[in-house]
């Protein structure tokens, strides 16, 4: 299963919300086939980069997948961060890899980048499925409402809406009435914000916390949106 | 379907000019197939073929009594350059407008048209939509990619931005009639700026001039990339900024030679940061030695 992270707005936390997912997703396969996260903002990495290969090298054809994939809690194909790597790499590429890593994976999670430009929607286009993260802020409604249609348009189905840094209640049900999927309430937890950079997962770092949870359900939307 | 087209020859290269009309009162699909002697270079949008355009030719749909008029460029030369038309339907239309090649012979016999009618049939509006590719997503969004103007190095390296020397282009050193201690004569051989050095620390990028080796590399592969994929105009664009077809000519084995570099140089640099991370420096026995 190939799964879009999408969210019109930068800085919504897509790419939190998609390593927490993956991690969460993991908890729910048995089998030495883990979740893989691809951070498919070409021009702006944002999952923590090592030594290796990335993305640029493997969308310019200088390095196979398997060769970019790096192991931790959460299995990561991170990205380039030069300008020269972000012009070089072919975006119609993104295709061929992510299937490929589908193979190896038991599934891909896709961070994909803010905007509407092709590298937005070329994950969309070859995803399965698409969630969507938003703020919970009520002007936010508009922009997951246009990303659920460019996802749309581009043969994704929603399957989720993340509401992510929850701090009150959250219009959860209004949210799934308008965009017609589950909605789950991430709440501000600091631990959720530190995740990606101190590399633990908060389903592995507070199993029973209400973030954990939120993730959990998440993950279970995906594979009853997979399984249906 | 009536088809008449048109072929204009320019520098060894065919335009060919489609013009497809639909007599009948439903709408009805063509496949148009190239019959040149060469490889279909189609419009292009944002870097890829436009919709329905493959390398035999194109899939159109023409509404009912309706036109489309497409073309494309061939890499081959029609055998005759006079115009021609052909059509489908049983009696003879009128002829449709042409236009003569500036190369065509006088009065020339009839030769094969440069294009064919491979097929045609009823365009079901009921057709299961197919399901989007990046080609697609890439047509309609539009291309993301910073422009080539924004990266830090131009394909000579003649520039060196890296952090640490001056934002300001080499200038020969005979401008200045004596240096003076801002000159940016060379600044990658100038000793590291102590005050620039902090964020250097903390910048994971290679340092100037590996950068603009890299760069420069990446170059050579870039021009080699689109000569590969050309169209006559970008073969061209991209020809001349290799100084000409010796540029070309010497160019696979300039990148064979920048491969090779840069494998060796992939295990070097895994080996020394492998050292590099495994470093115990005792800095507080220094200190205390200090």
């Amino acid at each position: 299963m190939i799964l879009a992270v999408a969210g019109g707005k930068g800085g919504v936390g897509k790419t939190t919300v998609a390593y927490n997912l993956a991690a969460a997703l993991d908890r729910r396969t048995t089998g030495r086939r883990r979740a893989i996260v691809v951070d498919a903002d070409l021009g702006m990495a944002d999952l923590p980069g090592g030594r290796g290969p990335d993305l640029h090298d493997v969308l310019c054809d200088r390095a196979p997948p398997a060769e970019a994939i790096r192991g931790g809690p959460v299995r990561v194909l991170s990205c380039g961060r030069s300008l020269a790597g972000a012009r070089a790499a072919d975006v119609t590429a993104l295709s061929t890899v992510l299937r490929s890593v589908d193979r190896r994976a038991s599934a891909v999670v896709v961070d994909c980048p803010a905007g509407m430009r092709a590298d937005a929607g070329v994950p969309l286009a070859v995803a399965d499925a698409c969630l969507v993260v938003a703020s919970p802020r009520p002007f936010a409604l508009a922009d997951a409402v246009r990303t659920r249609a460019l996802a749309r348009e581009l043969g994704a189905g929603l399957v989720g809406v993340a509401l992510n840094r929850v701090v009150d209640r959250a219009p959860v049900d209004d949210v799934a009435d308008a965009l017609g999927a589950p909605a789950t309430a991430v709440p501000a937890d600091p631990r959720v914000g530190r995740s990606v950079a101190t590399r633990r997962p908060v389903v592995d770092d507070a199993p029973e916390s209400t973030a954990a949870r939120a993730f959990a359900d998440l993950a279970a939307a995906a594979v009853a949106a997979r399984e249906r | 379907m009536d088809l008449a087209c048109s072929v204009d020859v320019v520098d060894d290269v065919s335009l060919v000019s489609v013009r497809l009309s639909n007599p009948a009162p439903v709408a009805r699909r063509a496949r148009v197939r190239n019959r040149l002697d060469g490889p279909v270079l189609p419009p292009r949008r944002a870097g890829v073929p436009a919709a329905g355009w493959d390398d035999d030719g194109c899939e159109v749909v023409v509404p009912p009594d309706g036109r489309v008029a497409l073309g494309y460029a061939c890499l081959a030369v029609p055998s005759s350059t006079r115009s021609s038309r052909s059509s489908t339907s049983s009696p003879p239309q009128p002829s449709s407008p042409s236009s003569l090649s500036p190369s065509s012979a006088p009065s020339p016999p009839s030769r094969p048209a440069p294009v064919e009618l491979a097929a045609v049939e009823r365009a079901d509006p009921t057709d299961a939509e197919q399901s989007s590719t990046a080609a697609d997503a890439l047509r309609s969004l539009g291309d993301h990619r910073p422009p080539r103007d924004a990266l830090p190095e131009s394909v000579n390296g003649s520039r060196d931005v890296a952090a640490g020397s001056a934002d300001r282009p080499v200038t020969p050193a005979a401008e200045e009639a004596e240096p003076s201690p801002d000159s940016d004569a060379i600044p990658a051989d100038a000793p590291p700026d102590p005050a620039a050095l902090e964020p250097r620390l903390l910048d994971p990028t290679p340092p100037g001039p590996v950068e603009a080796w890299l760069d420069a590399v990446e170059a050579r592969v870039d021009l080699g990339e689109r000569l590969a994929d050309a169209s006559v105009r970008e073969a061209t664009a991209a020809t001349a900024e290799l100084g000409g077809l010796s540029g070309v000519e010497s160019l696979p084995e300039r990148t064979a030679r920048d491969a090779r570099a840069l494998r060796a140089l992939v295990e070097r640099a895994v080996a020394l940061a492998e050292r590099a991370e495994s470093l115990d420096v005792p800095v507080d026995a220094l200190r205390g030695l200090a």
